[in-house]
């Protein structure tokens, strides 16, 4: 009994008094919104009333047609933005960790990261004149007698958002795929060169092996944010207007159901279906790492 | 180990190596590079072929154009005090929450971290909407409480402290510290805060790229103009694709650029410190 008691004695509640700013916040601005965007996407909301209306708005926002090409869209950027950056950054973060670049490879990492901390809105500023008409991309292409148009044509425009977001974010991955790099214990490159492997043969065989926890955190963060892609696809393509439809995404579509449409419920219901999208790919993403073992 | 001679084999393999990350890095600075020559050249300079890659004489004049269009120096001002005031606040309330997750055991503790873990996979815009519905019956549309408040409960942030703290806070210590009968707020804040700095650089560079950056929800809650954000405000400068000032937007462009660029090659290496502690879990 008085083991007991002195055990109820040490429940911490500093703990909790430490927590509680944060939950605070937390419940009003994060979970009840969310509970609430639950609501919303199954009513009709004006100012006037407010009413139930089932399941109206997914069949309507399924029904139109930039809602179907912004999921659509949004697999394509997810794929292709896992495989651009991803790919380009585990080759730079594998050359940056040679060991003769030791000096001077910090420097080059910060280099490349610093885009990173470039606001989106100045990136598509930025990209919207190096792709735009008579920006550099289009007059060192003209020379070779190509032209083509970025940000208006229905082809160009999802890569135009790809390059510009890739920019961004590549050296991110870098710092985190070469924070995995540096892990790898020296010994087992020595055994590899020992059994005669090559660099690229170490690569294969001994450096991609033990980054795969690292790769896959870095692929799934990598898709979350893609799923939510906004200001790329907003700011590169509004102004020059044509090609806005062809790469549309959910988040865009939810700003002008919601913004400029001023149909709340819509809006709500664009992000349930988002949101099951994205739990439904980390989930998948997750269970896939984990089952190689990757994870953990 | 065998001493390796520079054989020519190797030297044309490191060259080759060398030659790819000289291109890659000129790549990725480039755009940085021609932002700020943009900010000093005219409009058809910006434009001009072959590109000049040689800063102008512009750029007072192009910063007193934005600054006369849309305020550039007031949103600017705005800017870094909505960014101060939402890092300190996220950073501190991040790194209590993630001490406690890290260091505490204590009854709903899994549940409540199951919470935030949960809000890692919701799009933050799939709130956007019932947010702004909120902000509207708290009558916080066009207000800074209703800029900044949602922001300061970022999950990514407990996250990043709750593995800083577990890394590199020693329980032993903090257990001697109740021996010696410290209290716990003085134990967070002798003790793990110290230990904590490198994790929270790191985050607060997150959280500030992040909040200096943000478009949509200042963009949606904020109606007057002299209230704007740095970025909220350049949107202004995007009219119709004809007549844009892109000589204006390029000075503004500095301005959202520069300022952060010091603070992160100030904290760089507390930062590259930080991601590679905490990037991986």
């Amino acid at each position: 009994m008085a083991r007991s008691g002195r055990r109820r004695r040490r429940v911490p509640w500093h703990a909790y008094v430490f927590l509680a700013p944060f939950f605070v916040l937390f419940a009003v601005f994060f979970v009840y919104p969310v509970l609430y965007a639950i609501a919303l996407s199954f009513q009709r909301w004006s100012a006037a009333s407010t009413t139930w209306v089932g399941l109206d708005n997914y069949t309507y926002v399924l029904g139109l047609p930039a809602i179907r090409q912004a999921f659509a869209n949004i697999v394509w950027y997810g794929i292709v933005n896992n495989v651009y950056q991803v790919s380009i950054a585990l080759v730079l973060a594998i050359l940056l960790d040679q060991a003769f670049l030791r000096r001077v490879a910090g420097a080059l990492r910060v280099a490349i990261f610093l885009p990173n901390i470039v606001p989106g809105i100045i990136t598509a500023l930025v990209f919207a004149i190096i792709l735009g008409t008579g920006g550099i991309v289009d007059h060192v292409l003209s020379t070779v007698g190509i032209h083509i148009a970025w940000l208006q044509s229905a082809t160009w425009a999802k890569p135009a958002v790809i390059i510009a977001g890739g920019w961004r974010y590549i050296g991110y991955w870098v710092l985190i795929i070469t924070a995995g790099l540096q892990g790898v214990p020296r010994e087992h490159y020595e055994s590899a060169q020992i059994d005669g492997a090559n660099a690229f043969q170490q690569v294969i065989h001994v450096s991609i092996p033990f980054i795969r926890p690292v790769l896959a955190f870095v692929i799934i963060v990598n898709t979350i944010g893609t799923m939510n892609l906004f200001e790329e696809p907003f700011l590169l393509l509004t102004p020059s207007g044509g090609a806005l439809n062809a790469g549309t995404t959910p988040t865009l579509e939810i700003y002008k159901l919601g913004f400029q449409n001023f149909n709340p419920g819509a809006a709500a219901a664009v992000g349930w279906l988002l949101c099951i999208i994205v739990v439904v790919l980390s989930s998948l993403q997750l269970w896939l790492a984990q089952r190689r073992e990757w994870l953990e | 180990m065998r001493r390796h001679g520079f054989s020519v084999g190797h030297v044309v393999k490191a060259a080759c190596v060398i030659l790819v990350l000289a291109v890659s890095v000129v790549l990725f600075v480039a755009p940085l590079w021609l932002t700020l020559v943009w900010a000093t050249r005219s409009t058809a300079d910006i434009f001009s072929f072959p590109p000049k890659l040689l800063p102008g004489s512009k750029l007072l004049a192009n910063i007193e154009a934005a600054n006369a269009s849309i305020g550039l120096f007031r949103s600017f001002t705005i800017s870094v005090l909505v960014t101060v005031v939402s890092v300190i606040g996220g950073v501190v309330l991040s790194t209590l929450a993630g001490y406690v997750f890290a260091k505490m055991r204590f009854p709903g503790r899994p549940a409540l971290f199951g919470m935030v873990k949960a809000t890692m996979v919701v799009p933050g815009q799939i709130i956007i909407v019932p947010l702004f519905v909120i902000m509207a019956k708290l009558g916080w549309i066009d207000t800074y409480y209703g800029l900044i408040l949602p922001g300061l409960v970022p999950a990514l942030g407990v996250f990043f402290m709750r593995a800083s703290a577990q890394q590199s806070v020693p329980t032993e210590l903090l257990e001697a510290a109740r021996v010696d009968g410290a209290g716990e707020l003085t134990i967070f804040a002798r003790i793990a805060v110290p230990m904590l700095r490198p994790g929270m650089a790191a985050l607060a560079i997150l959280l500030a790229a992040h909040t200096w950056g943000e478009l949509f929800w200042p963009m949606v809650l904020l109606r007057t103009q002299e209230k704007y954000t740095l970025p909220v405000a350049l949107m202004g400068l995007i009219g119709d694709i004809q007549r844009q000032p892109y000589d204006q937007e390029m000075a503004g462009a500095l301005f959202s650029i520069v300022p952060l660029t010091i603070v992160f090659l100030i904290l760089q290496r507390y930062f590259v410190r930080g991601i590679s502690l905490t990037g991986l879990k």
